[in-house]
Protein backbone atom coordinates (compact mmCIF):
# COMPACT_ATOMS: atom_id res chain seq x y z
CA UNK A 1 0.00 0.00 0.00
CA UNK A 2 1.15 3.50 -0.78
CA UNK A 3 2.17 5.05 2.55
CA UNK A 4 0.26 8.18 1.61
CA UNK A 5 -2.99 6.94 0.11
CA UNK A 6 -4.16 8.50 -3.10
CA UNK A 7 -0.97 10.38 -3.79
CA UNK A 8 2.28 9.74 -5.51
CA UNK A 9 3.87 12.75 -3.93
CA UNK A 10 7.06 12.81 -1.92
CA UNK A 11 5.15 14.53 0.87
CA UNK A 12 1.55 15.30 1.58
CA UNK A 13 0.02 18.63 2.48
CA UNK A 14 -2.82 17.91 4.82
CA UNK A 15 -5.43 19.85 6.74
CA UNK A 16 -5.35 18.89 10.38
CA UNK A 17 -8.84 18.45 11.80
CA UNK A 18 -9.82 17.77 15.39
CA UNK A 19 -12.71 15.46 16.19
CA UNK A 20 -13.31 14.31 19.73
CA UNK A 21 -9.98 13.22 21.12
CA UNK A 22 -8.56 12.43 17.69
CA UNK A 23 -6.68 14.39 15.11
CA UNK A 24 -7.27 13.61 11.45
CA UNK A 25 -5.17 14.68 8.49
CA UNK A 26 -7.11 15.33 5.28
CA UNK A 27 -5.24 15.73 1.99
CA UNK A 28 -5.48 19.42 1.17
CA UNK A 29 -6.16 18.78 -2.50
CA UNK A 30 -9.37 17.02 -1.50
CA UNK A 31 -10.61 19.77 0.81
CA UNK A 32 -13.08 22.09 -0.87
CA UNK A 33 -13.92 24.41 2.02
CA UNK A 34 -14.21 24.69 5.77
CA UNK A 35 -17.42 26.34 6.89
CA UNK A 36 -19.35 26.95 10.06
CA UNK A 37 -21.51 23.88 10.76
CA UNK A 38 -24.03 23.50 7.96
CA UNK A 39 -27.67 23.10 9.01
CA UNK A 40 -28.35 19.38 8.77
CA UNK A 41 -31.56 17.67 7.75
CA UNK A 42 -31.47 14.16 9.27
CA UNK A 43 -32.34 11.17 7.13
CA UNK A 44 -34.56 8.78 9.09
CA UNK A 45 -33.10 5.31 9.33
CA UNK A 46 -29.59 6.35 8.37
CA UNK A 47 -26.54 4.82 9.98
CA UNK A 48 -25.21 6.89 12.90
CA UNK A 49 -22.26 8.03 10.78
CA UNK A 50 -24.59 9.85 8.40
CA UNK A 51 -25.87 12.91 10.25
CA UNK A 52 -28.07 13.92 7.34
CA UNK A 53 -28.13 16.13 4.29
CA UNK A 54 -27.22 19.77 3.95
CA UNK A 55 -27.32 22.46 1.32
CA UNK A 56 -23.89 23.63 0.17
CA UNK A 57 -23.63 26.23 -2.61
CA UNK A 58 -27.02 25.18 -3.89
CA UNK A 59 -26.25 21.47 -3.95
CA UNK A 60 -27.38 18.72 -1.58
CA UNK A 61 -24.50 16.97 0.15
CA UNK A 62 -24.38 14.22 2.79
CA UNK A 63 -22.79 15.19 6.09
CA UNK A 64 -20.92 12.54 8.02
CA UNK A 65 -19.82 12.51 11.65
CA UNK A 66 -16.05 12.42 11.32
CA UNK A 67 -15.60 11.27 14.92
CA UNK A 68 -17.82 8.24 14.42
CA UNK A 69 -16.13 7.40 11.14
CA UNK A 70 -12.74 7.11 12.80
CA UNK A 71 -14.02 5.74 16.12
CA UNK A 72 -12.97 8.75 18.15
CA UNK A 73 -14.20 9.02 21.74
CA UNK A 74 -16.46 12.08 21.87
CA UNK A 75 -15.06 15.29 23.30
CA UNK A 76 -16.62 17.21 26.13
CA UNK A 77 -18.38 19.45 23.60
CA UNK A 78 -19.50 17.23 20.73
CA UNK A 79 -21.30 20.01 18.90
CA UNK A 80 -19.30 19.65 15.69
CA UNK A 81 -19.09 23.41 15.12
CA UNK A 82 -17.43 23.15 11.72
CA UNK A 83 -18.14 21.27 8.52
CA UNK A 84 -15.19 20.36 6.33
CA UNK A 85 -16.44 19.92 2.78
CA UNK A 86 -14.26 17.43 0.92
CA UNK A 87 -14.12 15.55 -2.33
CA UNK A 88 -14.65 11.87 -1.51
CA UNK A 89 -14.63 8.69 -3.52
CA UNK A 90 -12.41 7.50 -6.34
CA UNK A 91 -11.35 10.02 -9.00
CA UNK A 92 -13.85 8.74 -11.57
CA UNK A 93 -16.79 9.04 -9.15
CA UNK A 94 -15.86 11.67 -6.65
CA UNK A 95 -18.54 13.57 -4.77
CA UNK A 96 -18.76 16.41 -2.29
CA UNK A 97 -19.26 15.30 1.29
CA UNK A 98 -19.41 17.27 4.52
CA UNK A 99 -17.44 16.06 7.53
CA UNK A 100 -18.73 17.39 10.84
CA UNK A 101 -15.82 18.07 13.16
CA UNK A 102 -14.72 20.09 16.18
CA UNK A 103 -12.08 22.29 14.54
CA UNK A 104 -9.84 22.75 11.53
CA UNK A 105 -6.44 23.52 12.99
CA UNK A 106 -3.66 24.00 10.45
CA UNK A 107 -2.07 22.75 7.27
CA UNK A 108 0.89 20.43 7.79
CA UNK A 109 3.44 18.63 5.63
CA UNK A 110 3.62 14.90 6.18
CA UNK A 111 6.61 12.88 5.01
CA UNK A 112 5.94 9.31 3.80
CA UNK A 113 8.60 7.96 6.13
CA UNK A 114 6.61 9.19 9.12
CA UNK A 115 3.43 7.33 8.14
CA UNK A 116 2.52 3.89 9.44
CA UNK A 117 0.15 2.30 6.94
CA UNK A 118 -3.11 1.21 8.55
CA UNK A 119 -5.07 -0.58 5.85
CA UNK A 120 -7.32 -0.14 2.84
CA UNK A 121 -10.17 1.70 4.61
CA UNK A 122 -10.84 5.31 5.46
CA UNK A 123 -7.94 5.49 7.90
CA UNK A 124 -5.14 4.90 5.44
CA UNK A 125 -2.32 5.54 7.83
CA UNK A 126 -1.25 6.87 11.18
CA UNK A 127 1.32 9.50 11.99
CA UNK A 128 2.40 11.33 15.13
CA UNK A 129 2.10 15.10 14.80
CA UNK A 130 3.21 17.25 17.67
CA UNK A 131 3.24 14.17 19.86
CA UNK A 132 -0.40 13.35 19.12
CA UNK A 133 -1.43 10.30 17.11
CA UNK A 134 -3.14 11.39 13.93
CA UNK A 135 -5.28 9.44 11.46
CA UNK A 136 -4.32 10.05 7.86
CA UNK A 137 -7.57 9.76 5.96
CA UNK A 138 -7.95 8.11 2.59
CA UNK A 139 -11.02 9.95 1.32
CA UNK A 140 -11.13 7.84 -1.81
CA UNK A 141 -12.36 4.98 0.40
CA UNK A 142 -15.18 6.96 1.99
CA UNK A 143 -18.01 5.78 -0.21
CA UNK A 144 -16.92 2.19 -0.44
CA UNK A 145 -18.22 -0.57 1.78
CA UNK B 1 -34.44 18.87 -14.82
CA UNK B 2 -37.17 16.72 -13.37
CA UNK B 3 -40.76 17.55 -12.54
CA UNK B 4 -41.36 16.60 -8.92
CA UNK B 5 -44.07 16.66 -6.31
CA UNK B 6 -42.34 17.86 -3.14
CA UNK B 7 -43.68 16.58 0.17
CA UNK B 8 -42.99 17.44 3.79
CA UNK B 9 -43.07 14.64 6.33
CA UNK B 10 -41.77 15.49 9.78
CA UNK B 11 -38.64 17.57 9.32
CA UNK B 12 -37.75 15.98 6.01
CA UNK B 13 -38.59 16.78 2.44
CA UNK B 14 -39.23 14.10 -0.12
CA UNK B 15 -39.74 14.15 -3.85
CA UNK B 16 -41.86 11.97 -6.11
CA UNK B 17 -41.85 12.01 -9.88
CA UNK B 18 -44.78 14.17 -10.98
CA UNK B 19 -45.91 11.54 -13.45
CA UNK B 20 -46.26 8.95 -10.69
CA UNK B 21 -48.75 11.04 -8.67
CA UNK B 22 -52.46 10.74 -9.37
CA UNK B 23 -54.12 12.66 -6.54
CA UNK B 24 -53.73 14.12 -3.09
CA UNK B 25 -56.29 13.03 -0.49
CA UNK B 26 -56.80 14.82 2.82
CA UNK B 27 -56.95 12.50 5.80
CA UNK B 28 -57.60 12.89 9.51
CA UNK B 29 -53.85 13.16 10.14
CA UNK B 30 -52.10 14.74 7.19
CA UNK B 31 -52.35 13.75 3.57
CA UNK B 32 -52.19 10.66 1.45
CA UNK B 33 -50.70 11.06 -1.99
CA UNK B 34 -52.18 8.54 -4.40
CA UNK B 35 -49.62 7.08 -6.78
CA UNK B 36 -49.55 4.29 -9.28
CA UNK B 37 -47.87 2.11 -6.65
CA UNK B 38 -50.12 2.99 -3.71
CA UNK B 39 -50.53 5.80 -1.19
CA UNK B 40 -47.73 7.92 0.23
CA UNK B 41 -48.02 9.59 3.62
CA UNK B 42 -47.24 13.30 3.92
CA UNK B 43 -47.82 16.18 6.29
CA UNK B 44 -48.00 18.70 3.48
CA UNK B 45 -47.50 19.05 -0.24
CA UNK B 46 -45.04 21.88 -0.81
CA UNK B 47 -45.16 21.88 -4.60
CA UNK B 48 -47.03 19.85 -7.18
CA UNK B 49 -44.86 20.70 -10.15
CA UNK B 50 -41.38 21.73 -9.13
CA UNK B 51 -38.81 21.68 -11.93
CA UNK B 52 -35.64 20.72 -10.12
CA UNK B 53 -32.15 19.59 -10.99
CA UNK B 54 -31.79 16.13 -9.47
CA UNK B 55 -28.40 14.55 -9.03
CA UNK B 56 -27.50 10.96 -8.31
CA UNK B 57 -27.41 10.15 -4.59
CA UNK B 58 -23.75 9.17 -4.61
CA UNK B 59 -21.93 6.33 -2.92
CA UNK B 60 -21.95 7.88 0.55
CA UNK B 61 -25.74 8.08 0.81
CA UNK B 62 -26.07 4.62 -0.70
CA UNK B 63 -23.64 3.25 1.86
CA UNK B 64 -25.07 4.89 4.97
CA UNK B 65 -28.80 5.10 4.20
CA UNK B 66 -30.64 1.81 3.68
CA UNK B 67 -33.50 3.33 1.73
CA UNK B 68 -33.71 3.44 -2.04
CA UNK B 69 -32.81 6.97 -3.11
CA UNK B 70 -33.38 7.92 -6.73
CA UNK B 71 -31.63 11.24 -6.37
CA UNK B 72 -31.09 14.40 -4.34
CA UNK B 73 -32.06 17.97 -4.99
CA UNK B 74 -32.66 21.28 -3.25
CA UNK B 75 -36.07 22.86 -2.84
CA UNK B 76 -36.38 26.26 -1.18
CA UNK B 77 -32.93 25.92 0.35
CA UNK B 78 -33.42 22.49 1.87
CA UNK B 79 -32.38 19.03 0.67
CA UNK B 80 -34.99 16.77 -0.91
CA UNK B 81 -34.67 13.01 -1.19
CA UNK B 82 -36.28 11.68 -4.35
CA UNK B 83 -37.86 8.28 -3.81
CA UNK B 84 -39.89 5.77 -5.76
CA UNK B 85 -43.51 5.17 -4.68
CA UNK B 86 -42.73 1.48 -5.16
CA UNK B 87 -39.90 1.51 -2.60
CA UNK B 88 -40.85 3.97 0.13
CA UNK B 89 -38.98 4.50 3.37
CA UNK B 90 -41.07 3.64 6.46
CA UNK B 91 -41.77 7.33 7.17
CA UNK B 92 -43.78 7.66 3.99
CA UNK B 93 -45.71 4.42 4.12
CA UNK B 94 -49.43 4.36 4.86
CA UNK B 95 -50.07 1.41 7.16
Amino acid sequence: MDPIPGTGAASLRALLVETGEYLCALPVNQVRQVVRALPIHPLPGASPELLGLAEFTGEPIPVLDLGRLVGAPPAARPANPVTVVVWAGPPHARELVGLAADAALEIVEIAPADVAAAGPGLVGGEVALGGRPTCLLNLEALGTA
Amino acid sequence: MQMLVVLARGDERWGLARDAVRAVVKQAHGLAVATESGPVRADAVLDVAARLEVRAPGAVVERFWPGRCLGLTIYDGAPVVVVSPAALPPELRVD
